[in-house]
C-alpha cells in the first residue's frame, strides 16, 4: 500500500483535487438556486408544498439512477454529475434556509420592520447574522453528503476519488479501495470540521456570546 | 389641538377571514397627548397600532399622519417618526446595547461621534448606566426592565414624534413597571411626545393616559378622559368595566415618598389601601374630582379618611 502511495502520489493528488472541485462547483451552483427556491417557498405556501415534494422525490432517487437518467440529456462526465448533485442538494439546503428564517422570532422581525429600513439592510444587519449558524450547518451537511455522492459520480466519468475506488473494485486491488475510501471519507471529515468551526463562531455571534457550547 | 394621527372610517380584516378586526374606526390623537388603548385580547388594539406605521394595511379608510395620508409618506420616513415598542422588546440578540439603540444609523451615515453622543443621551434618558461596559452588553446580559429601557431608547433614537407602545410593560414585575411608567411620563412631558399606548390593564390605562380608548370587539366604546369615563360612561360596557368589583380587590394605592411623614406620624411607610368593599368607581370619583380623599387602612384597622397630596398607583398586587 505504501508502495502504491509513493508510486501514484501525483495521480491521487489529481483525483483529490478533482473531487474537491466537483464538490465545490456543485455547492457554488446549489447555493443561489436553493436561495431562490427558499425565497419563493417562504413567500408562498403553495409553492412550498409543491417544491418540497419534488425535491424530496429527487432526493429519494438513488444517485446512480439519477446520473443514468441524466445521460441522455447531458451525456457522461462532470456536467452530468454536477447537475445531478445540485438537484440532490436542494432539499437539504432549502430545508435549512427555511429553518434558519423561521428561527428568527416573530417579534424580532416585527421590531426590525418597525425601523422602516429597506429589506436589504435589515437582511444584512439583522436577519443574516441570526440565520448564519443554521445556514452554515445546512451547508456543512450538504457538503458532507455531496462529498459522498461525488464518489459515485466516478461511474459516469466525472473523475475524482471514486475513480480510484472503482478501479480498485474492478481489479480487486485492495490498496486502491482502501485509499479511495480513506481519502474520500477524510475529505468529508475535514470539510465537516472546517464548517463546524465557522458554525460555532457564527452561533457565538448570533447569540451575542450567550452560547459557547454546541 | 392639532391632530397628529387620525383614523378616518378605518376598517380592517385579515384576508380570507370574515370577522372584522376593526370596525369603522374614527379617531384623532392630538399632539403631545398620552392616549392609552384598553381592550382585552382580540379587541383589535394591537392592530390599531400596527395600522399607524403600516405594519398592517387597512381594508378601507385612511389614516393620516400630520394631516397627510400615511401612504403619501416614504415608509422609512413614516416609521422613523413613529418609535415602536413591544412587550417582547425585540432587541437584536447579536447586537450589543449600543448597536441596538443606534440601529437606525445603519441607514443615515451618522458619524461615529454623533452616534456615541446620541446613545449616551438616550441611555441617561432611559436611566441606564452610561458606561462602556454596559454599552457592550448583549440583550441576554440585561434584566427585563433594562431590556425594555433599551427598547425605549432605541425607539427614541430617530427622535420620533409619536411613540407606539404595545403592552411594553406587560411582562415586567410591579416595581419595575411602576418605575418605567413614571419615567415614560417624564419623558413624554419633557419632549412633548405623542404616545399611543396599548394595555390590557385598566389601572395602567387610567393612570397613564390623558385619554383612554376603550376598545371592544373592534369597536371604540368610548374615547375620553379617565374622569369622563368614570363619571359619564357612554354605554353598559364601559360602565361595567369601572363598576366591576374585581379590580378594586386587586388594587392598592401606595403613598409617595413624603406621604407617610405628612399624615402618618410615627408609622413609617404604611400601606395605604382603599377599602376593599368600595367599588372602584367611587374611589376614582374621589380622586378624579380632585378631592383626593381616601380611606386609609393599616392592615385591617380603619385609620380614617384623609387628604393626599400626590397619589400614584403602582399596580395591582
Amino acid at each position: 500500500m505504501i508502495n502504491y502511495l509513493s508510486n501514484n502520489y501525483d495521480k491521487l493528488l489529481i483525483a483529490l483535487v478533482e473531487h474537491f472541485q466537483l464538490v465545490g462547483i456543485t455547492l457554488l451552483i446549489s447555493i443561489p438556486f436553493s436561495t431562490g427556491f427558499s425565497y419563493l417557498m417562504i413567500t408562498s405556501k403553495f409553492i412550498n408544498k409543491i417544491a418540497s415534494s419534488i425535491m424530496l422525490f429527487i432526493y429519494c432517487i438513488p444517485s446512480i439512477a439519477l446520473f443514468t437518467l441524466l445521460i441522455p440529456l447531458l451525456g457522461l462526465g462532470k456536467t452530468n454529475a454536477i447537475v445531478g448533485m445540485t438537484a440532490y442538494n436542494q432539499i437539504l439546503l432549502v430545508r435549512n434556509i427555511i429553518t434558519a428564517w423561521s428561527s428568527i422570532p416573530v417579534y424580532i422581525k416585527t421590531s426590525a420592520k418597525s425601523t422602516g429600513m429597506p429589506n436589504l439592510i435589515l437582511f444584512k444587519h439583522i436577519y443574516l447574522p441570526i440565520m448564519l449558524p443554521h445556514l452554515i450547518s445546512g451547508l456543512r451537511i450538504t457538503t458532507v453528503s455531496t462529498t459522498g455522492i461525488a464518489t459515485i459520480a466516478a461511474l459516469i466519468n466525472a473523475g475524482g476519488l471514486g475513480k480510484i475506488l472503482f478501479e480498485g473494485v474492478r481489479t480487486s486491488h485492495i490498496p486502491k479501495i482502501i485509499i479511495g475510501i480513506t481519502l474520500s471519507a477524510g475529505l468529508a471529515v475535514l470539510l465537516n470540521t472546517i464548517f463546524s468551526i465557522f458554525e460555532r463562531k457564527a452561533l457565538y455571534k448570533a447569540t451575542g456570546g450567550h452560547t459557547t457550547k454546541l | 389641538m392639532d391632530e397628529i394621527l387620525e383614523y378616518r372610517s378605518v376598517n380592517f380584516k385579515y384576508k380570507n377571514q370574515k370577522k372584522m378586526v376593526l370596525n369603522d374606526m374614527n379617531l384623532g390623537v392630538g399632539v403631545g397627548e398620552f392616549v392609552t388603548v384598553l381592550g382585552d385580547s382580540g379587541s383589535g388594539k394591537t392592530t390599531l397600532l400596527k395600522l399607524a406605521n403600516k405594519l398592517l394595511l387597512p381594508t378601507d379608510g385612511t389614516i393620516c399622519f400630520k394631516g397627510k395620508d400615511i401612504n403619501s409618506y416614504d415608509v422609512f420616513e413614516l416609521r422613523k417618526n413613529m418609535g415602536y415598542v413591544i412587550q417582547e422588546v425585540g432587541l437584536f440578540p447579536h447586537m450589543n446595547v449600543k448597536e441596538n439603540i443606534s440601529i437606525l444609523s445603519k441607514i443615515n451615515n451618522m458619524s461615529k461621534y454623533k452616534i456615541e453622543e446620541r446613545v449616551n443621551e438616550l441611555l441617561s434618558l432611559a436611566q441606564l448606566p452610561n458606561t462602556n461596559e454596559f454599552k457592550r452588553r448583549h440583550p441576554w446580559q440585561l434584566s427585563g426592565g433594562q431590556q425594555q429601557r433599551v427598547g425605549l431608547a432605541r425607539a427614541l433614537f430617530g427622535n420620533p414624534e409619536i411613540l407606539l407602545m404595545d403592552e411594553p410593560f406587560g411582562a415586567l414585575d410591579v416595581v419595575t413597571r411602576e418605575k418605567l411608567q413614571r419615567r415614560l411620563i417624564e419623558i413624554q412631558k419633557m419632549y412633548n411626545k405623542t404616545i399611543l399606548f396599548v394595555t390590557h390593564s385598566l389601572q395602567e390605562a387610567i393612570t397613564l393616559g390623558d385619554k383612554v380608548i376603550i376598545l371592544h370587539e373592534g369597536i371604540i366604546q368610548q374615547f375620553d378622559t379617565p374622569k369622563n369615563l368614570v363619571l359619564n360612561p357612554r354605554n353598559e360596557y364601559v360602565r361595567t368595566l369601572f363598576n366591576a368589583p374585581t379590580p378594586v380587590d386587586k388594587m392598592k394605592f401606595f403613598s409617595v415618598a413624603d406621604f407617610s411623614e405628612l399624615i402618618y406620624q410615627g408609622k413609617p411607610n404604611p400601606i395605604v389601601a382603599v377599602q376593599r368593599s368600595e367599588p372602584m368607581v367611587k374611589v376614582l370619583n374621589w380622586i378624579l374630582k380632585g378631592k383626593k380623599v381616601i380611606s386609609v387602612y393599616d392592615k385591617e384597622n380603619f385609620i380614617g379618611n384623609m387628604y393626599v397630596e400626590d397619589l400614584r398607583h403602582i399596580g395591582e398586587i
